[in-house]
């Protein structure tokens, strides 16, 4: 088993001659006055064949046809090519012209969705263990209305005095509606602990005015609400995760269709 | 208790499934709707063209035409965008069959690139870009040798074929065969209005080349003579051809500056003669008047005095031929002698469409050889009695009296004549039949026998004012800067016609008094009669006469015989001219001019001084031109190659002199760096030349 580190450098060399490779034949063509876009062109369109190759490989379980690990490496790697491919393609980072132009950002968005979604498969696993919790995401809504029940069943608790008043105030005003609904989509852009802060805090400041008992209850609703904000972290970069493979799936079929045009354009133009 | 109702929820892969084939089918039916749209073109369109095409297509004098390129701006370069959608996936019709792109490249290029040569690699035939191939090779191998002559020496391309080989020259060789260029292997559209389709690399425009080199400062052949001798550039026809208008003055610089100049004690100042234009260019010259007549003018209206024979009798043994019963027309006494065929070129040109006239004449130029070892023969005879009827036609053809089967007169030549038909009938009437009048009588003077020859009697006549004319006046004899003027090198004097003629005029009492003072009557040129030479004369006026110029011209045919052409070119008057001018070519009037090339021909190298002159170190001529000093033996082997003499044979434009030391690249080179001025092939040399 070759190390991670040794593996991803081994795959870095191998991308790095390719693209040496292709940039020496790129400049090979053009200073002999061939059309050094088909040479580009052609390679480019292998990668985006060679890329789509992953799903398929996905849905052909049945087959041996190495590991998806393997696979995933393949595609990874084959997309930086595909980036320096692109770059020697294109007179310009985007492209002139409608349809063109139009096909640049496809797979510059292709690109960039995969170079996050790259960067996504390695930080947040670490960040999802990091965190307290085993969630699933088609179960956070189960998750989020089950924490949201056991605090409800914690205010039927109070009694009608003051310190309960109180407690029940701040549930009604504060800690319900936090638990009952979805997190907003800022915390989903950018999961953090402010919410879960400025609600303990405030729960914190209530504690003078509770209980010995209410206090019990009230620190029971902070331990919910600890365990909805790690729910909320964990749906958050779940939700990532998942995001962006759709995002790249999209925008990666609308780049062959639109990448079969443009061959065809370019072969009757030619 | 109720249960809860089964609602099945789609699971995420399914709706990411979804959401692909969503993706699927809507960037379909964009491209769909693109594609049916009517603007389909302005979205598959790869990018905007650059402005002069761009400018072209949106024109509305296209829209007003109704051609196809306002109704299809692709197809103005794409044929296939002239078929349709349905063609994309089958053979694509007949809508672009046999139409490369080039050929619509050339629908509007065709003024400028021929449409036979597009093609070829600089617009050249494959034979043609041998022929520069073997005019380097050539040139190398007479290098290599060292029998090179300065013409050849200065082609430069010698030093191509010489230089060894560099790794430069295993580069990737062209993608094409160099007589299959298409216009878009050099020039790229759709990169913007902004773009430049010329742009090139010098490794691109190496490709096709077999030498190569690094840059223009490391590795770039040299050049020698350019551009002082780019005229005469051994490069086949393409710098030497009918295009090549511009004329070239033979003007040795060395000798002008260190020795005319010097002993004159005038400044050698470049800009006298080369003046900086409005565009900023310099003049290659400036006007005979204005630079050359001070001291030149004299001498050349001398040795131009000389003129020239229209027709001029010559000794026919006309007695000998009527006294063997051969019918003779009437013949002048003075003409009559001993055989001696010396037509004047021009006359042998008049009679060349008369074939006894030819063969006669060749038969009495043959046997003049044998004339002392016996009586003329019948034959002799017969063809001196053809060639004395020839010119009575000759000269009844020009006094306007012309037969059916008569010569044609001087505008067959391509001469201007301005010659009166009376002159030439008083002539022939004043030779032939006063002739016919002496014929009757039975005695002759015994003094005229030896009239009409070249040969100068020791008489001079007293009235000559051709020896008082101030043609010959003491300013041009002290004139230092003329001491060693090759114009000089002949001297005029002794073959002036008034001279000569003056002399001999008093012996001859049937003529004398009535000799034609040409000089003094005739200064500014015309036609005359010489009774004494019998001849029909023409007087030059000087510079730019017209009448030398198209005999000089008419030397200078390809289409006249060797021998023909050498005859007028030897005519002292029109070798006058073409010492100066040796580049006169018939047909092409700017070759007498010392203007620049045709501007709108293209050659391989081009060149601006405007640029240049806004360096001040640059606006001083000779931090690049040096003119050599012929003195000590201060002047290169190369340039003393190019400055020898003035060249025995005006019409070798190997022989030209300018005097330059040679214009070495590395004067060039210490400025056209990539990071200075550019070392780029194009900023020197041109793709498309003319052929």
């Amino acid at each position: 088993m070759i190390p991670f580190r040794t593996r991803r450098r081994l795959a870095l060399a191998i991308t790095a001659v390719a693209v040496v490779l292709l940039v020496l034949g790129n400049g090979w063509i053009r200073e002999r006055l061939g059309h050094a876009s088909y040479y580009s062109g052609g390679t480019l369109l292998g990668c985006l064949v060679l890329l789509i190759l992953l799903g398929l490989r996905k849905r052909l379980v049945m087959l041996p046809l190495g590991s998806v690990s393997t696979w995933v490496q393949i595609h990874l790697y084959t997309g930086l090519f595909a980036l320096a491919a692109y770059a020697l393609h294109v007179p310009r980072i985007l492209a002139n012209g409608i349809f063109e132009g139009g096909l640049s950002l496809l797979f510059l968005g292709v690109s960039l969705s995969g170079l996050y979604g790259w960067f996504v498969s390695r930080s947040a696993p670490r960040k999802l263990t990091a965190v307290a919790g085993d969630y699933r995401l088609e179960r956070v809504g189960w998750d989020r209305q089950r924490i949201a029940d056991a605090a409800a069943k914690l205010c039927k608790r109070l009694d009608a005095s003051l310190a309960s008043n109180v407690l029940a105030d701040y549930y009604s005003n504060a800690l319900q509606p936090y638990f009952a609904t979805r997190p907003p989509l800022a915390y989903l852009a950018v999961p953090n602990g402010i919410r879960r802060r400025r609600l303990l805090s405030n729960l914190n400041n209530l504690d003078r005015y509770l209980s010995d008992e209410t206090r019990g209850l009230a620190g029971q609703l902070a331990a919910l609400v600890r365990t909805r904000d790690e729910l909320d972290f964990h749906f958050a970069l779940q939700l990532r995760l998942r995001l962006w493979v759709v995002v790249h799936s999209m925008l990666s079929v609308a780049l062959l269709v639109w990448s079969c045009a443009h061959v065809l354009l370019v072969l009757n133009f030619i | 208790m109720t249960p809860t109702p089964c609602r099945p929820r789609r699971s995420w892969y399914a709706r990411r499934r979804l959401a692909v084939r969503f993706a699927a089918v809507s960037s379909c039916v964009i491209l769909v709707l693109a594609v049916m749209g009517p603007w389909r073109r302005e979205v598959f369109a790869p990018g905007p063209l650059a402005n002069p095409h761009a400018q072209i297509l949106a024109t509305s004098q296209f829209a007003a035409s109704g051609s196809s390129t306002a109704n299809d701006r692709c197809a103005a370069c794409h044929s296939v965008a002239r078929s349709g959608l349905a063609d994309w996936f089958s053979t694509g019709g007949t809508a672009h069959e046999g139409v490369s792109q080039t050929q619509l490249c050339v629908e509007c290029h065709h003024a400028t690139i021929s449409p036979e040569r597009a093609r070829g690699a600089h617009n050249l035939t494959s034979a043609e870009l041998q022929q520069i191939r073997d005019a380097a090779q050539f040139s190398a191998r007479q290098f290599s040798a060292g029998q090179f002559s300065a013409g050849q020496f200065s082609a430069g391309l010698s030093q191509v074929a010489l230089r060894e080989s560099t790794w430069h020259d295993s580069m990737p060789r062209p993608a094409f065969r160099t007589d299959q260029v298409e216009c878009a292997a050099c020039h790229r559209e759709h990169g913007g209005k902004d773009a430049d389709l010329t742009a090139m690399t010098s490794a691109q425009c190496q490709t096709c080349h077999q030498d190569r080199f690094a840059s223009f400062a490391d590795g770039h052949p040299d050049w020698h003579d350019w551009p002082y001798n780019r005229e005469t550039h051994h490069l086949g026809p393409y710098d030497r051809g009918p295009h090549n208008l511009g004329g070239q003055i033979a003007f040795n610089h060395a000798t002008h500056q260190h020795e005319h100049f010097a002993q004159k004690g005038t400044p050698f100042d470049c800009r006298a003669c080369h003046s900086v234009t409005t565009a900023g260019e310099i003049a290659r010259s400036g006007t005979f008047e204005a630079t050359c007549a001070q001291c030149h003018n004299s001498s050349l209206r001398l040795r131009t005095a000389e003129g020239i024979d229209l027709v001029a009798l010559p000794m026919l043994e006309i007695d000998a031929v009527q006294q063997a019963g051969i019918a003779a027309p009437p013949w002048p006494e003075e003409a009559n002698g001993v055989d001696a065929v010396a037509l004047a070129p021009l006359t042998r040109m008049l009679l060349a469409d008369d074939p006894a006239a030819v063969a006669a004449i060749e038969t009495l130029t043959d046997s003049t050889a044998n004339l002392w070892q016996g009586p003329p023969s019948p034959s002799r005879l017969r063809a001196t009695a053809t060639v004395a009827q020839a010119l009575h036609r000759l000269v009844a053809s020009l006094a306007g009296e012309a037969e059916d089967d008569a010569p044609g007169g001087l505008e067959k030549l391509g001469i201007p004549t301005q010659l009166s038909p009376q002159l030439v009938a008083t002539a022939r009437d004043r030779w032939f039949a006063a002739s016919a009048a002496e014929a009757d009588q039975t005695a002759r003077p015994d003094d005229v026998l030896s009239a009409p020859t070249d040969e100068k009697p020791a008489a001079t006549q007293p009235t000559d004012s051709l020896l008082g004319d101030s043609l010959l006046g003491d300013p041009l004899a002290s004139d230092p800067l003329l001491a060693g003027d090759p114009l000089l090198a002949g001297d005029p004097l002794s073959g002036d016609v008034g001279a000569g003629a003056g002399e001999g005029v008093g012996e001859s009492p049937t003529t004398a008094g009535e000799r034609f003072d040409a000089a003094r009557l005739l200064p500014d040129g015309g036609w005359y009669r010489d009774d004494v030479r019998m001849a029909i004369r023409y007087r030059a006026a000087g510079h730019a006469d017209p009448v030398l110029r198209a005999v000089a011209e008419l030397a200078s045919d390809p289409a006249l015989a060797a021998s023909d052409r050498e005859a007028l070119a030897g005519l002292p008057a029109v070798a006058a001219c073409v010492e100066c001018h040796p580049g006169v070519r018939r047909g092409v009037a700017t070759s007498w001019r010392v203007g620049r090339n045709d501007p709108n021909r293209r050659t391989f190298t081009r060149f601006s001084h405007a640029p240049h002159l806004h360096l001040p170190v640059l606006a001083d001529c000779t931090h690049c031109h040096t003119v050599g000093d012929p003195r000590e033996g201060k002047m290169s082997l190369e340039a003393a190659l190019t400055t020898a003499s003035f060249p025995s044979d005006p019409h070798s434009a190997a022989n030209w002199s300018h005097g330059f030391e040679p214009l070495e690249r590395a004067t060039c080179a210490a400025c056209h760096t990539p990071q200075a001025a550019g070392d780029n092939c194009t900023q020197c040399h041109r793709y498309h030349v003319d052929p």
